[in-house]
Parts: structure tokens; C-alpha cells; sequence
């Protein structure tokens, strides 16, 4: 199981008490979507994707965007046991969205940047260090359920 | 060779310029050591780097951070002729400094989100998707001489 210090579970509730969420969600997704396009192929449904401009106005991805926060919060308020609270999530991306985990991955550097440039100064190495621990785990339980 | 379209070369220009070697320099080492602490084994001669406070104020270390930043800047004038530009860097971090090269992208990670720190907005999805293309290019410059 993963061990949290006090400095990281602070850390983590201060981010996400200070981040806008759905500003951060709709741009971490938008983000992905431009800088690594293979990742268009999960949102076929999701209508006009064909450059930047599209993707960052685009209503559905500022909509999945927020779930995709939603789900991050799950994770902040059962720190001890992502593991269990993602089980669902994992069996789903696997099993009915066949999403190749290295995205998960992509996804987290995304988040990283778009946090990094909400919080400017206030994102030290220290800060880092916890927010990508925090997705680390965040990425391995949602891969868990694969096979 | 990697291909740069104008529009990519002029991003990468703006970009750089917007850097401060002097403000950013100590930055970058000193979040790889701390968000990386395995990267700690490089710097043997460096004296105290173990502890966040230490490395935040490790002469040495600050000082490593600009001559790191000083040789992207001939990545940047030499865009056309990387793995030239690099291939001795390259020799010295394979055959000194022995150097696992797995850890010349997580520093490209910590540059940019010390970049996307100062730049917050104006490391635009399409400015990142450009500025991690040119790492990506030092990456392999840095890895090219790597057998």
C-alpha cells in the first residue's frame, strides 16, 4: 500500500483547494489531444477535433474533462486506497473503452503542466514531487485491472 | 533529421528567449534531484544535495543548472545539426559520467514544467506540443552517441 507523508496529503488537498477544476480538466484533456494525437482515437463521438482551436472549444471535451476531475477528487478524498476506488474505472477503460494505459501516463505529464501553470512559483520541486506521486498511483490503479 | 517548419522554429525562439539562465538555471537541477532522487548518484562531488533545503541552496548545484541551460541554448541556434552539436556532450555523459540516459528525459520533463511555471498561459497546448518536440530532439542528440 502506498504510504502518504503529512507534507503530501496537504500538499495534494491544498492543489486540488486551489485549482480551478474545470478550467484544469478541459485543459489538461484539450492538451493531450494536441500534443500527442493519437489520443484522438478514444473520442471519435466527440465531433470537430481537427486542430486546435476546434479541440479547445470543443463542449464535450470541457465536459469529459471535468468526469476525468471528478474522478481525480475520488482519489484526493480516499487517499489510502485509490487501488479499490478506481477498480470500476480500471475494468472500464479496459474492457469497454480499450484504452492503452501508456495514455494514462500522457495524460498525468498534461496535468503536470497545466497545474504547474495555474500554480507558477507556488508549484516547487516539492510540490511536484507529491502531485506526480499522487498521479503515479492514480495511473497504476486505473492500469490494475487489465490483463 | 528532424524536419522544423518556420512556425516551429519561431515558437522555439520565443520560447528561449523568454528564459532567464540566471533565474532558471538553479531551478532545473535542483527539482530533478529533489522530484527524482535517484538522480542524486550523478552528483557525488556536489557535497549536501540530500535534503530539500540543501539542494535548494547548493551553490554547485544552481551553478550546474546554467551550464545545462547554457548548452540547450547551441540546441537552439543549431536546430538543423543536433546530434552534431551534441555529439561530444553525448560521449562525455556515455563514457564519463556514465550517465543512464533514461534520465535525460525526466530532466526535459522538469524544463518544461519549470518553463510552464514561468510561462503559465503562454505555454499554450501548441507551444507545448512544439517545445516537447525540440526535447525530444536534445534527447536523442544527447542519446546518440550512446551505444
Amino acid at each position: 500500500m502506498v504510504e502518504w507523508t503529512d507534507f503530501e496529503r496537504a500538499t495534494i488537498k491544498d492543489i486540488f483547494s486551489k485549482i480551478d477544476a474545470g478550467a484544469v480538466g478541459a485543459a489538461a484533456i484539450s492538451r493531450c489531444l494536441i500534443v500527442y494525437p493519437w489520443t484522438q482515437r478514444y473520442f471519435g463521438s466527440f465531433g470537430n477535433l481537427y486542430n486546435a482551436a476546434a479541440i479547445t472549444s470543443n463542449p464535450k471535451v470541457a465536459a469529459h474533462g471535468k468526469v476525468v476531475m471528478s474522478g481525480l477528487e475520488a482519489a484526493v478524498k480516499n487517499m489510502d486506497d485509490i487501488k479499490n476506488t478506481y477498480k470500476d474505472l480500471s475494468v472500464l477503460h479496459s474492457e469497454k473503452l480499450h484504452v492503452d494505459p501508456d495514455n494514462f501516463k500522457l495524460l498525468a505529464d498534461c496535468l503536470s503542466i497545466v497545474v504547474a501553470a495555474q500554480l507558477g512559483s507556488a508549484f516547487t520541486g516539492d510540490v511536484q514531487a507529491a502531485f506526480q506521486k499522487f498521479l503515479a498511483v492514480v495511473v497504476s490503479s486505473l492500469g490494475r485491472q487489465y490483463h | 533529421m528532424v524536419k522544423w517548419t518556420e512556425e516551429e522554429r519561431e515558437t522555439i525562439r520565443s520560447v528561449w528567449e523568454k528564459v532567464d539562465i540566471d533565474e532558471t538555471g538553479p531551478q532545473l537541477i535542483a527539482r530533478a534531484l529533489i522530484v527524482y532522487p535517484w538522480t542524486e548518484r550523478y552528483f557525488g562531488t556536489f557535497g549536501d544535495i540530500f535534503t530539500t533545503s540543501a539542494i535548494l541552496s547548493n551553490a554547485k548545484v544552481a551553478a550546474h543548472g546554467k551550464v545545462v541551460l547554457r548548452a540547450l541554448d547551441r540546441a537552439v541556434k543549431n536546430l538543423d545539426n543536433m546530434n552534431e552539436t551534441y555529439a561530444a556532450l553525448s560521449r562525455l555523459h556515455y563514457e564519463n559520467l556514465n550517465v543512464d540516459p533514461d534520465n535525460f528525459r525526466l530532466l526535459a520533463d522538469c524544463i518544461t514544467i519549470t518553463i510552464a511555471c514561468k510561462l503559465k498561459a503562454a505555454l499554450d497546448p501548441q507551444v507545448q506540443a512544439t517545445w516537447q518536440k525540440f526535447l525530444s530532439a536534445v534527447v536523442d542528440a544527447m542519446n546518440s552517441q550512446y551505444k
